[in-house]
């Protein structure tokens, strides 16, 4: 990518200031007020300005979250710490995989590891044939099931093109007695005769955690992502601006043919160059 | 003996690495030049030179305390942001600085207001780290996200709707018929005689 | 061949009339078995409701399979009851009159026990209501819901409307007692006199729901397979799936009405009335079925084979050469083949010939209903191993009581009801042949007799 735009730049001249201020550290922010250089054609105000301080941060907007979902493929090293932490975070049987690593082979005949969640599909097949509703998609874009209202027909395992979804075929595993009745936001203790499946740790997330498996994932392979803050940040606290990092990296999404429209976003080649 | 000799080899290796590590602490470091980085945005053109919608590119100038162009080093890109908690720097991308010291990468906002860019130049042998911010103020974008669409919304909607008449026309033809029928039959019915 | 009217008219009550005297040991005994076959599945089910849907088998990689076979299987048969029925009625084909009430009943019943495995089916069967106070259009388990309830409707009326002359018939017989029956079949007789008016109503009744049950029937099946259909799983994902399974419906349905035919005939000998032919002409709408439906699985196998792509690959080839051949390929064999060569070969063309190739018939649609259902959802989607589903001793026995429901809840209607349809076939035996272009005359003892009168007051 870098190189795309490197070639841009020798190839044509750079419109717009190129002036600016060197600081010594880049968290420190000097109040230079720069001369706003409109590029009227476009109609876009550009400002180059170091309207420093705090005051500059506190401006970007704080809009409501869209969740998104990246794994990284070349990280992934199998180990399903990733699996072992959804489980404990929400109290599973060992059968209820959420997210599931996957042994895959490639073309080459080369095995590699695919992490597999809810894709949390903007155009979910689950939702569409639950007779009752209790699957549905909260505001960030997270597909959540009421397991209150589940009247356990399946019909959405068998809509789910990406086997993401779980059936309490017995009594589940017993959970802490705080949690006595299971939300949609957080489904513990899960209950008999509903379906479970990934809820991208919404309870998590909203209070400014890491989900459970993104957290567990020592490769940094899992990142939680923001559509809306376009920000995608992983167990290792490495942070990349979503919407490049997907760009750069030729991120697919998984069965995208379907026509589900997934959060889930992956990038491929096990064993490639980590930069980027 | 062969235990001698190895814990000889050992107190030389740790001796020397003692030594290596006083000089590395005492003699004074070779001071890698300082620099100064700047870092600024620009609009995006497409290959006809008009901008393009809601598409920056983020340039930063590497240079020296006497303004020579640095060449050949890697600056990152960040975008500050509000995520997960905390202030983060998200990487954006990494270009490397060209001949007059200059290092571009495209930059898409998705969403508008003031967005704070970082450029960082790492250190290296031969050049201090710098750091910078930039604040650009953006008022358009375009989501690099693919829309969320609903295809065929109008006509699911319209079938939905008449499939429901038809189900509610099925019931009441039924219903009607059986209550037409009962009643008829209970009544006699000797003022529905044929009509042929 | 000479009758005398009142005679046949009476033969005709009496036939019908039959299963509502006095039940012999025999009865009991069959009786008791059946219903401790259901007690055994209810049994059963209270253990499932409280272990939960895994003690019948399922589990992730299996979470469809036998009920869903049941439920596809013992609605289709109904399908078959009420079509043939609805057909026969049409198109005034007037050897119908003994087999209609059996064929409805029949069709009633199995669709409530088709109906009892969508409850059974569900892992929270007490959230049931949920489908009435917060349907979603767009699932197709409402489709199913609304489709099987308008089906329930309409098989319930196709089967009361012909029963009211029927049940006067027991009114006038019951009248002088002092009893629950009189007062029962006073309420149902709807004052039936069979009078003109009475009469024209009741045909133009029977003939409108016969008309509707037809499409309702089509749209039943069809909503059905799309429970499987519109989803993107391999296997599934077929859009001859509505018209396979409406044929599958038909075909495993007229295999169900020979079977009752021959099981009422033998228990209650109306030998008499239901005669050899009257196997023979659902035999042969059943071989007609037969080939219409190993023409929609050449074909659904044919599409799917040919362009051979890696979504379908895997169940094909488990299909028809691997874990799951051995009972696709006994389908084929034994619900396909010989059902036709035994229905075909006029030397097998005989009462227990088709009897066998009707048993045959319905017990290899419930396995091809289980080789719909299992390999789809055995397959792995992403990577791995097969599932599979093995039904636990818990899922048998409850499917077992729905097979044992059926007659049992037949054997108690028609202690009730009468098993012939009285007002039909005095009806048929009041008109004359007007062409005798069949090299048999349609109940020839009830025409010969050639009765004019209308045989109920």
């Amino acid at each position: 990518m870098a190189d795309g735009v490197n070639r841009s730049v020798t190839e044509r001249p750079i419109v717009g200031p190129t002036r600016g201020r060197s600081v010594l550290s880049r968290r420190r922010f000097l109040g230079v007020v720069g001369a706003t250089a409109g590029t009227a054609v476009a109609g876009v105000a550009l400002a180059e300005s170091g309207l420093a301080s705090a005051g500059a941060t506190a401006a970007t907007p704080a809009a409501a979250h869209q969740w998104a979902f990246m794994v990284d493929l070349r990280r992934c090293d199998g180990c399903q710490k990733c699996t072992q932490a959804c489980q404990q975070e929400h109290y599973l049987a060992k059968e209820q995989t959420w997210i599931k690593v996957y042994t895959m082979t490639n073309t080459d005949g080369e095995q590699y590891f695919m992490p597999r969640l809810c894709m949390h599909c903007q155009n979910p097949p689950c939702l569409r044939v639950c007779p009752v509703g209790a699957t549905f998609k909260n505001p960030e874009g997270v597909v959540l099931v009421d397991q209150t209202k589940c009247i356990g027909c399946r019909a959405c395992m068998a809509a789910c093109p990406y086997e993401a979804r779980y059936f309490n075929w017995g009594p589940p595993p017993a959970a802490p007695t705080l949690a006595s009745q299971p939300m949609p936001e957080f489904p513990v203790p899960q209950l008999q005769g509903t379906v479970g499946k990934c809820i991208l740790c919404v309870h998590n997330t909203d209070v400014g955690k890491l989900p459970a498996c993104v957290d567990a994932c020592s490769m940094g392979a899992l990142y939680i992502a923001d559509l809306d803050a376009d920000a995608a940040v992983n167990g290792l606290g490495e942070t990349v601006k979503f919407s490049e990092f997907l760009q750069a990296n030729d991120a697919i999404r998984y069965k995208e043919e379907l026509g589900t429209q997934p959060r889930v976003y992956y990038i491929l080649g096990h064993g490639q160059d980590l930069s980027f | 003996m062969k235990l001698l000799t190895k814990l000889a080899v050992a107190l030389v290796l740790v001796l020397g690495s003692l030594m290596l590590l006083a000089e590395t602490v005492t003699a004074a470091p070779v001071q890698p030049d300082p620099t100064g980085l700047s870092v600024t945005t620009a609009p995006r053109l497409d290959p006809k030179g008009h901008p393009m919608a809601g598409q920056y590119l983020v340039v930063a100038t590497l240079k020296t305390a006497d303004g020579t162009a640095v060449e050949n080093q890697p600056v990152s890109f960040y975008e500050q942001v509000q995520f997960i908690g905390q202030m983060r720097d998200a990487l954006i991308g990494t270009a490397t600085t060209d001949s007059t010291g200059t290092a571009v990468v495209a930059y898409q906002p998705v969403q508008t207001g003031v967005h704070t860019l970082v450029a960082h130049s790492a250190a290296s042998a031969q050049y201090a780290q710098s750091a910078t911010t930039s604040t650009l103020q953006v008022s358009q974008v375009v989501s690099p996200f693919p829309a969320v669409i609903e295809p065929l919304a109008s006509v699911r909607a319209a079938l939905t709707i008449g499939v429901a008449l038809v189900v509610i026309v099925v019931w009441a033809f039924l219903i009607g018929l059986a209550v037409r029928a009962i009643t008829g039959i209970r009544a006699g019915s000797e003022a529905m005689q044929p009509v042929e | 061949m000479v009758h005398d009217r009142t005679v046949v008219l009476e033969d005709v009550r009496e036939a019908a009339l039959r299963p509502m005297g006095r039940s012999g040991w025999r009865f009991w005994a069959l009786a008791g078995v059946l219903a401790l076959v259901v007690v055994v599945g209810a049994g059963a089910y209270v253990y499932q409701l409280i272990g939960g849907l895994g003690t019948a088998g399922y589990y992730d990689r299996g979470f469809w399979g036998i009920y869903e076979a049941n439920l596809v299987a013992f609605i289709g048969v109904s399908y078959g009851g009420a079509l043939v029925s609805a057909i026969l009625r049409l198109t005034q084909a007037r050897w119908r009159a003994p087999i209609t009430r059996l064929a409805e009943a029949m069709a009633v019943f199995s669709l409530l026990v088709g109906a009892a495995f969508a409850v059974i089916h569900l892992g929270r069967p007490d959230r049931m209501w949920e489908l009435v106070t917060r349907p979603q259009a767009s699932s197709p388990i409402v489709w199913d819901f609304v489709a099987v309830m308008t089906y329930l409707v309409a098989t319930l009326v196709f089967l009361s409307l012909p029963l009211i002359p029927d049940v006067a018939v027991l009114r006038d017989r019951f009248s002088g007692t002092a009893g629950w029956r009189r007062r029962l079949y006073g309420a149902l007789s709807l004052n039936w006199r069979g009078k003109p008016g009475q009469r024209r109503l009741l045909e133009q009744s029977v003939t409108a729901v016969a008309i509707l049950i037809i499409p309702i029937a089509v749209l039943v099946h069809s909503v059905l397979s799309w429970a499987f259909a519109v989803n993107s799983r391999p296997g599934w994902d077929s859009t001859i799936f509505a018209p396979y399974f409406v044929v599958a419906a038909l075909f495993s349905g007229v295999a169900m009405v020979i079977l009752v035919v021959a099981g009422f005939r033998k228990a209650y000998h109306l030998e008499r009335y239901i005669e050899p032919k009257h196997f023979r002409y659902l035999a042969f709408l059943m071989l007609t079925l037969d080939l219409l439906y190993l023409y929609f699985t050449f074909t659904e196998l044919l599409t799917e084979g040919y362009t051979l792509n890696e979504q379908v690959t895997p169940i094909l080839t488990q299909l028809l050469a691997g874990q799951y051949a051995p009972f696709f390929w006994l389908f084929v064999v034994g619900a396909g083949i010989v059902p036709l060569l035994l229905v075909a070969l006029p030397r097998t063309r005989t009462v227990p010939g088709i009897v066998t190739a009707s048993a045959l018939v319905v017990a290899g649609m419930w396995l091809k209903r289980l080789l719909i259902v299992v390999p789809a959802v055995a397959a792995p989607l992403i990577s791995g191993d097969w599932g599979s589903f093995r039904p636990t001793w818990v899922a048998l026995s409850i499917t077992l009581a729905g097979a044992a429901a059926i007659p049992l809840l037949l054997m108690i209607f028609f202690k009730f009801f009468p098993i012939l349809s009285i007002y039909e076939m005095e009806e048929m035996a009041a008109e004359p042949v007007l062409e005798p272009t069949m090299s048999e005359p349609a109940v020839p003892e009830l025409v010969t007799a050639g009765v004019v009168e209308r045989g109920i007051r």
